[in-house]
């Protein structure tokens, strides 16, 4: 009788501590961004090769195309790479790009919703632009657009953090 | 089993002997010292006096309850339960625990939500351009009507091309 | 006179009038062991009903380990000590009003000690004493107390009931005392 009754009062604290501890789990899932220490961001770059010659969209840039057709007129975007960098704030990650280009990219301060970093598009060994953006969370910039073949470039460069 | 000095106050034993858990060699050492110590004796009262009190007023408190309706509320309720396990019982039973269970199911819905989702409707540029620096002719910052996607355009100008040579 | 060993087999095969009888039989008595606890009337009256209701539903795997009144002695306490109650009281305790009109508020402080044997009388001042000093034992601490105190239960009943140790038991009565004597007698502690 002890075992039983000790098992009713078991029973009747596991189900509030595990609702406690969902809710914790909700709790936590809710925090933002900011709240959590943030060290390290992800930052893809996609090249993309646009051009008034031919059609059809890569099928892996559907979703990106419906942005850049409001803005231009290609009739043809062709994904030629896409590379993912895993950097810590303040190092710097370099992407090989078509056309003797690289991108070096730095992020440098990662807060709220947004990152800080630093850009430096270099063709063979000479810089071609430099500059500081705000990436937002899960967002993106496309960056055009350097002749290459028959088209232009587009680098959409991503950031997760 | 723990002898009394007859002359030591021993308040835990004192208590223990007002309860009736001493054994018989430990109640006699106690009532020999309790024959001697004055202190011990009021203490004893004292114990002995508020357990009286505190039982009077329970009993008090009892005394003013009026059992009738509670007796019916519970046997009415008694019976009903009695009923309803047979039948739907089970289900609104169950309903005890699918009700809180579905609650937090929701919260932890809505929280992974505003936590994962992606957000339709974006409040603010996808990038911020802060400082733009280079050789070019031309450079054109855009934003998207409806997602404020940014885009940065630059021509690149083959004679422009600085000289400075890339870190 | 129904015994309880029939009152129990009466109820295990669903006998209405053997519930009434184990109704009318204990109220009190977990009535009284609730108020100990709670010291609160409503909430005693609420846990009354609680117990019956879970006696009836688990008088069948009733096997008689242990007594009739020890089984819902358990009951009783365990319901007395059920977290929600607890935090409940204690927010109920913490926002009692001060106010020196209110009969039902306990004062802020105690400040007299009781009065001495020779002139114990039973009036409000001495229940609200006896409220306020009790209110100051821990929960755990309080349980064991009333069981001794109203029930009379043993030492060794008191640890079968709340399946605490036996030295636990003795452990927590002293503390119990020593605490109620703290707080009801601070000039006899100058004395000693």
């Amino acid at each position: 009788m002890k075992n039983r009754m000790r098992k009713v009062s078991t029973m009747q604290v596991r189900l509030p501590v595990l609702l406690f501890l969902l809710m914790l789990a909700g709790l936590w899932m809710s925090i933002p961004t900011a709240v959590q220490a943030k060290e390290r961001c992800r930052i893809s770059v996609d090249t993309i090769l646009a051009s008034r010659q031919g059609s059809g969209v890569d099928s892996r840039l559907k979703q990106d195309v419906s942005e850049l057709q409001n803005m231009f007129n290609y009739t043809s975007y062709q994904l030629l790479s896409s590379k993912t960098l895993n950097l810590k704030k303040g190092e710097s990650g370099t992407v090989s790009l078509p056309g003797n280009r690289r991108l070096k990219i730095t992020p440098h301060n990662i807060r709220e919703n947004r990152a800080d970093i630093a850009l430096q598009m270099m063709k063979k060994k000479r810089t071609v632009f430099q500059s500081q953006v705000q990436l937002l969370n899960r967002g993106s910039l496309f960056v055009g657009g350097p002749k290459y073949e028959n088209g232009n470039l587009i680098f959409k460069i991503s950031g997760s953090y | 089993m723990t002898h009394v000095q007859s002359n030591s106050c021993d308040d835990a034993l004192l208590i223990r002997y007002l309860d009736g858990d001493l054994g018989p060699d430990e109640k006699k050492g106690i009532e020999d010292h309790l024959q001697r110590c004055e202190t011990c004796r009021r203490q004893l009262a004292f114990f002995s006096d508020f357990s009286q009190d505190f039982r009077n007023h329970v009993q008090r408190e009892t005394d003013r309850v009026d059992f009738t309706p509670l007796e019916k509320e519970v046997i009415n309720k008694a019976l009903r339960q009695r009923y309803y396990k047979r039948g739907p019982s089970s289900l609104f039973a169950s309903l005890k625990f699918a009700v809180p269970a579905a609650a937090v199911a929701c919260l932890l819905l809505f929280f992974s939500y505003t936590r994962f989702a992606v957000d339709p409707v974006p409040t603010a540029p996808s990038a911020i351009i802060n400082s733009f620096t280079g050789s070019m002719s031309s450079v054109m910052i855009f934003e998207t009507p409806e997602t404020r996607q940014t885009i940065l355009w630059y021509n690149e100008e083959p004679d422009a091309e600085s000289e400075h040579h890339a870190s | 006179m129904v015994h309880d060993e029939e009152l129990i087999l009466r109820l295990q095969r669903g006998d209405e009038w053997a519930f009434q009888l184990l109704v009318r039989r204990f109220r009190k008595k977990i009535y009284s062991v609730a108020y100990g606890i709670t010291l609160d009337r409503e909430e005693s009256q609420d846990i009354v009903q609680e117990v019956f209701l879970q006696a009836y539903r688990n008088i069948v795997g009733f096997r008689g380990d242990a007594s009739l009144s020890t089984w819902l002695h358990r009951i009783t306490v365990n319901r007395c000590l059920n977290w929600k109650r607890r935090w409940a009281r204690r927010f109920k305790w913490m926002h009692v009003s001060t106010d020196s009109n209110d009969d039902d508020a306990p004062a802020a402080e105690i400040e007299s000690p009781l009065p001495n044997p020779e002139e114990r009388v039973a009036d409000a001042q001495t229940r609200q004493q006896i409220d306020n000093a009790l209110k100051m034992l821990p929960e755990q601490i309080r349980t064991v107390f009333v069981l001794r105190e109203l029930e009379g239960l043993s030492y060794e009943e008191i640890a079968d009931v709340t399946g605490i140790k036996l030295g636990t038991v003795r452990s927590r009565l002293f503390h119990a005392r020593k605490r109620l004597k703290e707080i009801l007698q601070p000039r006899v502690k100058e004395e000693l």
